[in-house]
């Protein structure tokens, strides 16, 4: 088992300009990630760092910059999901598309292409809180600690959420990559 | 002491398909963002620079923080008015009977150095050269803008090159470090060198150069020992913590 890494609070405090100037491009992949697209990620940002703003920006504490703008992210994307009218998040197929198209194999391209696709959609089918989590962890490298730090919560609500994140995430994968099998073989 | 557990794609009981799949989830944002054009919306909506009001407060209503950026909007559009109504008045009362008008009272003021003598006469009209005009005054107010502006296209450029970077560290780890060197080199002064530190030492060792990302991962975290990205760094580099 890996061990994680304690939480590693930045030393110096940061203005909320700084914070963008460093993290936009973190918190704008953070709550694409999340789900949102297009004007709805921009917005999202510009509020993340305006709650900063309003807040005097990051000081030094038990959460490192990141992890404590993706506090922030969390609580505006689910403010924001209620006030939307938009109320679907799954990725567009063109999104998965994209980000496999620079594989230079067309096979290889294609199974890529079709397994992030369903990655995309089964962690849609996890809310926010668990969602938040599980990018958090699994695809920004975070440790537990640290989501804890960040989120106020204890480090092992933190397991517990991303145990359950891992369990909906993949069960959703195999139920989605069985449902393409079979319309697969339908359709051959 | 926590006991994290291992990352999924890191997890050999996980599928290899799941597992390439969070790989480039983790490699690449879903959508690119235009900081730059960000970072200048912002600005505008806390008041630091550029222009204000005109890329803010586009969001939804409702949303948290939003309502401040359109109050500080309003706010520095509202100074900008009331200081367009001080300079009227004042226009006015220089130029009164109202048909000086077409001499407005900021150009008398602004001209120190002119040779012309000071009139109470709104019909005097003043005698204004090039070389009374406050050149050097001028000047120095226009530096620091021009210096900004070329920060920040050096800062959206680099974030432009940090976007090829990750869409090339998805699918070719080799190019991704060549890139991510070339990217070193260019912006020396950047901001975004341990992110694109980080995406050359995960691109090494996808690329099976265990030993070359080993020995960058520990330059960089003694370089950056509280680095956001020191744990993936370790995680890429097979690395324990210390």
């Amino acid at each position: 088992m890996r061990k994680g890494m304690p939480s590693q609070p930045a030393s110096e405090s940061l203005d909320a300009e700084t914070l963008f100037r460093r993290h936009a491009q973190f918190v704008a992949s953070f709550v694409a990630r999340l789900g949102f697209r297009g004007q709805d990620v921009d917005d999202i940002v510009q509020d993340v760092f305006l709650v900063a703003h309003r807040r005097g920006g990051y000081a030094p504490g038990p959460a490192r910059p990141t992890t404590w703008l993706a506090e922030i992210a969390v609580r505006t994307a689910m403010s924001h999901r209620r006030t939307s009218k938009r109320t679907s998040l799954l990725p567009e197929a063109e999104t998965a598309e994209r980000m496999a198209a620079t594989d230079a194999r067309p096979d290889a391209r294609a199974q890529s292409r079709e397994a992030l696709g369903l990655a995309w959609k089964a962690l849609d089918h996890l809310d926010l809180e668990r969602r938040s989590v599980f990018i958090l962890y699994e695809l920004e490298g975070e440790s537990c600690d640290a989501i804890a730090a960040a989120m106020g919560i204890p480090t092992g609500t933190v397991y517990s959420r991303l145990h359950n994140a891992r369990k909906e995430f993949l069960q959703a994968y195999q139920r989605l990559a069985a449902d393409r099998r079979s319309l697969e073989g339908r359709s051959s | 002491m926590s006991h994290d557990p291992p990352r999924l794609f890191d997890d050999p009981a996980v599928a290899d398909e799941v597992r390439e799949a969070l790989h480039q989830m983790a490699d690449q944002s879903p959508q690119p963002y235009d900081a730059a054009a960000g970072l200048a919306r912002f600005q505008a909506a806390i008041g630091s620079g550029g222009s204000s009001g005109g890329g803010g407060g586009t969001g939804s209503p409702g949303a948290p923080g939003l309502g401040l950026g359109k109050t500080l909007a309003l706010g520095a559009g509202g100074l900008g008015l009331a200081g367009a109504i001080v300079v009227a008045v004042l226009g006015l009362r220089t130029n009164d009977p109202p048909a000086s008008v077409t001499l407005p009272a900021p150009v008398e003021v602004a001209a120190p150095a002119s040779s012309a003598a000071p009139t109470s006469s709104s019909t005097d009209v003043p005698v204004i050269t090039p070389e009374s005009l406050p050149t050097a005054e001028r000047s120095a107010r226009v530096a620091p803008s021009s210096a900004i502006k070329s920060k920040d296209e050096l800062y959206r450029e680099e974030l432009e090159h940090l976007a090829r970077l990750k869409s090339v560290a998805g699918s070719s780890p080799a190019e991704a470090v060549r890139m991510a060197d070339e990217g070193h080199a260019r912006f020396t002064r950047g901001m975004l060198y341990q992110e694109r530190e980080a995406i050359a030492i995960r691109s090494l060792s996808r690329a099976g150069q265990s030993g070359a990302a080993r020995s960058r991962a520990e330059r960089f975290l003694a370089r950056f020992p509280k680095s956001p990205y020191a744990e993936q760094i370790r995680m890429a580099a097979g690395m324990s913590k210390p």
